[in-house]
């Protein structure tokens, strides 16, 4: 559905807080503009989520996807730095409902490839909401800040997230979620990404995993004392993932030989994996003494990546499953 | 003949965000590269840097890695053990490991450089145990002026 021009609503700016002041290598600090949308009155009290991205010209532009809860339709709002200094319009291009199942990150309009990265920052708007940002960097180093994107990651629980694409002429300036372009992205090849995109498919934690891969395999290409993701690990990881249906989302890093590495802690109890080739699993154990003496009973051990959580040895780790 | 670091002393490991999720460190920090076949697990000697001021040991450690690294990525800490203590915890929860030692290894670009050895086997269990001495992390990127 396009919206015509005239549904382009400008507000007047108003600078707040730095959002982003380390990490960014493109030299540019982003301030935040305070922007309204339309919102239907029934679902005033709604947040939105805010997409914000940084075009190739440095332009700021954020536009607002409608909230999950809301059925209805509802305005969008699109505002820049550039234009709102100069009275240019932006066409917000919508897309409803895109099923967040498998929302991937592919080629942007750039020719690049795009990574999504999990994001720690929230925009303070109306100094009343704070919304979380999924972060996507470019291959030129620009850096794309996009709610619906991390909306969809981080919300297990709906099935359709609202995605935007603003579009400056022709051209996309920020993509996400599938089929969401007219003109589809290649998307990312490779071995690795079917198995992460099949990752993304493990109810309730897929998408989150899948995410935080992602944001480790781009973290991994800027750290040259380590190695890629294996992708027999990860072929491993995902193994295991079909076989512990219901466990509880870990903490995900990399082994420095780029093996995936899972954690799940829980007070005094950690059980810990590692994903290894051949499809077998390294695994650590730590529980309290039944006798609650406040010592630690400590084991470890090794276990094909299907049986992790189902053997005698590691059945102390029920408390890893929601 | 390498020299060992006291117990009584601190160490620093390096730790990549690649293993820190959340803000929280993990095990995997403390692994080594087997794929090397990596012998010691580097971390650098705090009083061998300033005697006893930790910001100062942070900050000129800081400013070594700057120094030596191509790119030192946002998001990387140092985190902090006592060298008695992590011998003891590992001794404790693996008994059948082997004691680890730490030695002060210096190098030109890195005086303070260290290793810890004796990680042979259960080099998980060990990882788990040393992550569970660390006392404290700091950034490994100085802070932009």
């Amino acid at each position: 559905m396009i919206h015509p021009k005239s549904m382009t609503r400008m507000t007047r700016a108003r600078p707040h807080d730095t959002l982003l002041s380390s990490g960014a290598h493109w030299g540019h600090d982003i301030v935040p503009y305070e922007i309204e949308a339309n919102v239907p009155e029934a679902s005033a009290e709604f947040v939105d989520d805010v997409g914000i991205t940084v075009g190739n010209r440095q332009d700021i532009y954020f536009g607002s996807a409608a909230p999950r809860t809301a059925m209805t339709n509802r305005d969008y709002t699109v505002v820049s730095s550039t234009a709102a200094t100069t009275s240019q319009d932006l066409t917000p291009v919508f897309q409803r409902d895109i099923g967040n199942e498998s929302i991937s990150i592919g080629l942007g309009a750039f020719g690049q490839e795009w990574q999504l990265l999990s994001g720690r920052l929230a925009l303070q708007i109306k100094e009343q909401f704070q919304l979380p940002f999924g972060i996507t960097i470019a291959g030129g180093q620009n850096i794309y800040l996009a709610g619906p994107v991390l909306w969809a990651v981080i919300d297990p629980f709906s099935q359709n997230v609202h995605s935007s694409v603003l579009m400056l002429g022709d051209q996309p300036v920020l993509s996400a979620g599938i089929g969401l372009l007219q003109s589809a992205p290649e998307r990312i090849g490779g071995k690795l990404d079917s198995i992460i995109q099949e990752i993304a498919t493990t109810p309730r934690i897929g998408l989150s995993i899948a995410c935080r891969l992602r944001e480790l395999r781009l973290q991994q290409t800027q750290d040259s004392e380590s190695s890629p993701v294996a992708i027999e690990s990860a072929e491993c990881f995902l193994e295991f993932l079909g076989s512990a249906r219901g466990v509880n989302l870990p903490s995900l890093t990399l082994t420095p030989d780029g093996n995936i590495y899972a954690s799940w802690r829980k007070r005094d109890r950690v059980f810990s994996a590692e994903f290894r080739s051949g499809g077998f699993a390294t695994y650590v154990l730590f529980r309290p003494t039944p006798g609650g003496t406040g010592s630690k009973l400590r084991s470890a051990g090794s276990a094909p990546a299907c049986d992790l959580l189902s053997i005698p040895e590691t059945s102390p780790a029920v408390w890893a499953f929601s | 003949m390498a020299s060992a670091v006291p117990d009584s002393d601190h160490v620093a490991r390096y730790c990549s965000p690649l293993h820190i999720d959340h803000g929280d460190l993990q095990a995997s920090a403390f692994l080594l590269r087997r794929n090397k076949n990596e012998k010691d697990l580097s971390v650098n000697w705090l009083e061998k840097i300033h005697p006893s001021d930790r910001a100062e040991q942070i900050r000129l450690l800081q400013q070594t890695f700057a120094e030596k690294m191509v790119r030192i990525s946002a998001g990387a800490e140092f985190a902090v053990l006592n060298v008695g203590g992590l011998r003891k915890n590992v001794a404790e929860g693996c008994p059948e490991c082997p004691l680890l030692e730490v030695l002060h290894l210096p190098k030109q670009d890195d005086p303070s450089r260290s290793g810890i050895f004796g990680i042979e086997r259960d080099d998980q269990l060990v990882a788990e145990l040393l992550l569970e001495a660390v006392l404290n992390h700091y950034p490994a990127r100085s802070p932009r002026l």
